[in-house]
C-alpha cells in the first residue's frame, strides 16, 4: 500500500482542524448534552456520526445484516460513552474537539471529504474518509483515525457476537468462573 | 461457585475495615501511623510491613474493590473497572498507548505475572550514575529472595503456550539466548486472563496477598478515594485531601476526605505521585518531580503461522530474551516477550479497518505476537518523559521519541521477524501504518527500512510506567533519596516504582516489591526508633 497515493489532505484542512471546536462554539453548533440522562459524553449528534462510520469500520467484521448491525451498535454505544467519559480531561477534550470537527458541516466537509450528512453518506464516501484519515501525512488525522479505530474495534471485538467470527471461543471454564457480582465496586 | 472469593470470605471474620468512600455522604477525618497513597505493588508490600510492625496504617485507593467473583474473563468490563482512564490512557501527544492498573491492588491485578529481580547491570548503573545507595546487587539479593518466597515466585513448571513457544524456537534457531519466565502464582489454571484480573486468586497479586494481610493486621483501606492534595507546611505534610468518587469510577461525590499522620508514603505510580506533588505545590527547587520517567516502550510484531497458536489462552508471558538487552554496541537494549491476545486487545493493535482488518483477524488462532521492550532511560539518547498537569489538574505524561529509540524500535521489528521467520512464520506484519503482512524474511526486512520514522503512524504501547520520583543522594537530580524520603520534606516517602531513576531492563513488578520491602522496614526501624 502507499500512503501517497491518497489524496492529501490540503492546508485548509488542516486549519480546519484545528480552529474547529472555537467556530463551532461561537456559532452554537456545539450541541450540548442534556444533564443526567443516559448518555455522559455522546451527544446525539456524536451517535449518528458512530452510526454511520462503525459498520464501515467494522465492514466484514460485523455481519452484513443491517438491522443486526444496528442491534449490535445499540450495545456498543453506551459501552463507548463510559470509555470515553472515564478518559482524563486531556484526551476528553481531544475527543470533544474531534467530534466537533466531524460533526460541524464546513470543518467535516473540508477534513473528510463526506459533504452529506453523516447519517446520508455512502459507505464508500465514509470508507474514502476512513482511508484519506489513516494515510494522510498530517499526523493529526493519523492520530483521529488510531482513536476512532481503536475505539469502535476494541468494543466490536469485545462482544460475544463478534466472536465466532474470528475463531474465539470465549472464556475456558465459563461455568466455574464467570460470577456476576458486584458486591463492593 | 469454585473458588472462594478472599474479601466475602474473610473480611468478616477477620473483622477488616474496608469503607468505600464513594458511599460516604458526609466528609470525614482521619488519623492513622501512617497513610499509604496507592495500593499496587509498591502500597501493598508497604502496608504489609507496616502494620506487621503494629503500625496504626491506613491505605488510600482511588480505583474501585473488584475481586475473584469480579474477574469475568470480559475484556470490556476488565478494561473499564481495572485500568487507568479504562486503558485508553496514552502519552500527551496520544502516540502511545499506556496500560496502567486503577483498583485495589493496581497494576499487579491486571499485570501478566513476570517476576523478574532487577538485573544487576541496572542496580550498578543507579550507583554509577545516579548517586543511589544500599541497591548492589548484594545488597538486593535478601529482599528479592524474601519477596519471591512471599508471593511464590518460580520459573513457570508447565510447557509455555505455542504464543510463547514461538519466541523460543525462534531464538534457538538463531542461536540467540532465552529462558523461562519465574510467575507469582500458586496453582495456576493457565487459563491466559492474567490482564483481565485472575478469576481463580492464582495470581499473588497484592489484592489477595499483602492487603489482607495489613487488613488481617488491623490497616483500614480507603477505596474510590483520590488523592487530590498534600497540604504542607514548613517541612511536612500536614494532610491530605482527597475526593470521593462515585461508583462510576470518575465523578467526584462532592464528599471530602482528610487523612493526617505523622508519616506520608506515595505510592500511585510513575505519573500519578508526579501527579500529586505538582497538584498540591510541592516544594521542588531543583524541578526535578515529574523528570525521568521511563516506559519500556514497546514495538510488535504479528506473525501468521501454519499451526494453531490460540494466543488468547495459557499463561500469557512463559518465555523471554535477553540477547539483545545488555551487549548492544551503542544500540538500545531491549527484552523480548509475547503478548496474550484475546480478541478486543488482538483487534485495536493491528490498526486497519474494514476487509483488512478482519482478513488479520480472522486468523486470530493462527497468530502470534511478539513484543521487544526497550530499555530507556540508560543513555543520553533516552532521558525518560515529563509529567505535568493537564487544564484538569489531571497528570500526562510527555515522552519524546527520540532518534536513539527510533533506531531501537527499528531493529527490534527486524529481530522480531528473524525470530517469527526462523520459527516457521507463513509471514509477518510489523505493527506500523505503513506495514503489510510479508511473506519472506528479506521482504519484510526491506519494508521495516523503509517504514516512516513518524508518530501516530509507528503502533506503540507501554505497560511499565517507572521514575519521575527518581532516587538518589543528590538533591540537585533527585527528587527522594536512596531512602525513599522526599529530599523536601521530613515525613513525607515515595515507595513505588516511580522512584527508579532508569528503566529496569525487565518487567518491574519483583524491582518494586523487593525495594518496598527494603523501605519500608528501613522506616519501621525509623519510627519505631523515634
Amino acid at each position: 500500500m502507499n500512503r501517497r497515493n491518497f489524496l492529501k489532505l490540503g492546508a485548509a484542512s488542516s486549519a480546519a482542524l484545528t480552529a474547529t471546536s472555537l467556530t463551532a462554539t461561537l456559532t452554537g453548533c456545539s450541541e450540548s448534552l442534556p444533564e443526567g440522562g443516559q448518555w455522559k459524553v455522546l451527544r446525539a449528534s456524536d451517535r449518528t456520526f458512530l452510526r454511520a462510520v462503525a459498520p464501515v469500520m467494522l465492514k466484514d467484521c460485523m455481519p452484513a445484516d443491517k438491522t443486526v448491525q444496528q442491534t449490535a451498535i445499540d450495545t456498543m454505544l453506551p459501552l463507548m460513552d463510559k470509555g470515553i467519559y472515564s478518559l482524563g480531561p486531556h484526551n476528553a477534550k481531544q475527543l470533544a474537539d474531534l467530534f466537533n470537527l466531524l460533526n460541524f458541516g464546513l470543518s467535516r466537509s473540508l477534513t473528510t471529504g463526506v459533504w452529506s450528512k453523516w447519517e446520508d453518506a455512502s459507505e464508500t464516501e465514509i470508507d474514502n474518509f476512513l482511508n484519506k484519515w489513516r494515510e494522510s501525512s498530517l499526523g493529526l488525522f493519523n492520530l483521529g483515525y488510531n482513536g476512532l479505530n481503536k475505539l469502535m474495534v476494541a468494543t466490536w471485538f469485545g462482544q460475544p457476537l463478534s466472536w465466532p467470527s474470528v475463531g474465539y471461543p470465549g472464556p475456558p471454564y465459563a461455568d466455574a468462573l464467570i460470577t456476576k457480582s458486584t458486591d463492593f465496586n | 461457585m469454585a473458588i472462594q472469593d478472599i474479601f466475602k470470605t474473610r473480611q468478616l471474620a477477620e473483622n477488616w475495615q474496608v469503607t468505600n468512600a464513594g458511599q460516604l455522604t458526609a466528609p470525614q477525618t482521619i488519623e492513622a501511623d501512617v497513610i499509604i497513597i496507592g495500593t499496587g505493588a509498591g502500597g501493598g508490600v508497604t502496608a504489609e510491613v507496616l502494620s506487621q510492625a503494629g503500625l496504626n496504617v491506613v491505605m488510600i485507593e482511588e480505583g474501585g474493590l473488584f475481586t475473584s467473583d469480579n474477574f469475568n474473563m470480559d475484556e470490556l468490563q476488565a478494561y473499564g473497572d481495572l485500568y487507568q482512564e479504562s486503558a485508553g490512557r496514552t502519552t500527551k501527544d496520544g502516540a502511545i498507548g499506556i496500560f496502567q492498573g486503577r483498583a485495589v491492588g493496581g497494576t499487579t491485578v491486571v499485570n501478566w505475572t513476570s517476576s523478574f529481580r532487577t538485573p544487576s547491570p541496572t542496580l550498578t548503573h543507579w550507583q554509577q550514575h545516579h548517586a543511589v545507595t544500599g541497591f548492589s546487587p548484594d545488597e538486593m539479593a535478601p529482599y528479592f529472595e524474601q519477596m519471591e518466597k512471599r508471593l511464590n515466585v518460580a520459573k513457570w513448571a508447565m510447557p509455555p503456550n505455542a504464543n510463547n513457544d514461538i519466541l523460543k524456537q525462534g531464538c534457538q534457531s538463531n542461536n540467540w539466548s532465552w529462558a523461562v519466565i519465574p510467575r507469582n502464582v500458586a496453582g495456576c489454571w493457565d487459563l491466559g486472563y492474567c490482564g483481565t484480573g485472575c478469576p481463580t486468586n492464582a495470581k499473588q497479586s497484592m489484592l489477595v496477598t499483602t492487603i489482607p494481610e495489613a487488613l488481617k493486621n488491623g490497616a483500614r483501606l480507603y477505596y474510590r478515594c483520590s488523592a487530590e492534595k498534600l497540604h504542607f507546611s514548613e517541612h511536612k505534610v500536614e494532610s491530605v485531601e482527597c475526593r470521593a468518587i462515585a461508583a462510576d469510577g470518575t465523578t467526584p461525590t462532592g464528599v471530602t476526605l482528610t487523612f493526617k499522620a505523622p508519616h506520608i508514603v506515595l505510592a500511585g505510580g510513575a505519573i500519578n505521585n508526579p501527579g500529586l506533588l505538582l497538584r498540591s505545590n510541592a516544594p521542588d527547587p531543583h524541578n526535578r518531580i515529574g523528570k525521568r520517567t521511563t516506559i519500556h516502550p514497546v514495538n510488535a510484531n504479528l506473525a501468521r503461522m501454519s499451526e494453531k497458536t490460540n494466543p488468547f489462552y495459557g499463561a500469557p508471558q512463559s518465555i523471554y530474551s535477553d540477547h539483545f538487552q545488555w551487549d548492544t554496541q551503542g544500540d538500545m537494549g531491549f527484552k523480548l516477550e509475547v503478548p496474550p491476545m484475546q480478541p478486543a486487545m488482538g483487534g485495536q493493535i493491528i490498526g486497519f479497518h474494514g476487509m483488512k482488518l478482519m482478513d488479520t483477524m480472522k486468523d486470530l488462532p493462527n497468530l502470534q505476537g511478539t513484543i521487544a521492550l526497550l530499555r530507556d532511560g540508560f543513555d543520553e539518547g533516552s532521558q525518560g518523559g515529563t509529567v505535568e498537569l493537564d487544564s484538569g489538574g489531571k497528570p500526562i505524561l510527555d515522552y519524546p521519541i527520540t532518534p536513539y529509540i527510533w533506531k531501537g524500535l527499528r531493529k527490534a521489528h527486524h529481530i522480531m521477524a528473524e525470530v517469527q521467520f526462523a520459527a516457521g512464520a507463513k509471514s509477518v506484519m510489523p505493527l506500523h501504518h505503513d506495514a503489510t503482512f510479508y511473506t519472506s524474511l528479506k521482504d519484510c526486512k526491506n519494508a521495516i527500512d523503509q517504514l516512516p520514522q513518524e508518530l501516530h503512524r509507528q503502533r506503540l504501547l507501554t505497560a511499565h510506567l517507572m521514575g519521575g520520583c527518581a532516587m538518589g543522594e543528590d538533591e540537585k537530580q533527585a527528587v527522594v533519596n536512596s531512602s525513599s524520603r522526599f529530599h523536601n520534606s521530613d515525613n513525607l516517602y515515595v515507595i513505588d516504582g516511580s522512584v527508579f531513576p532508569t528503566s529496569i531492563g525487565a518487567n518491574p513488578q519483583l524491582s518494586i516489591y523487593a525495594m518496598a520491602l527494603k523501605q519500608a522496614s528501613a522506616l519501621v526501624k525509623q519510627i519505631k526508633g523515634a
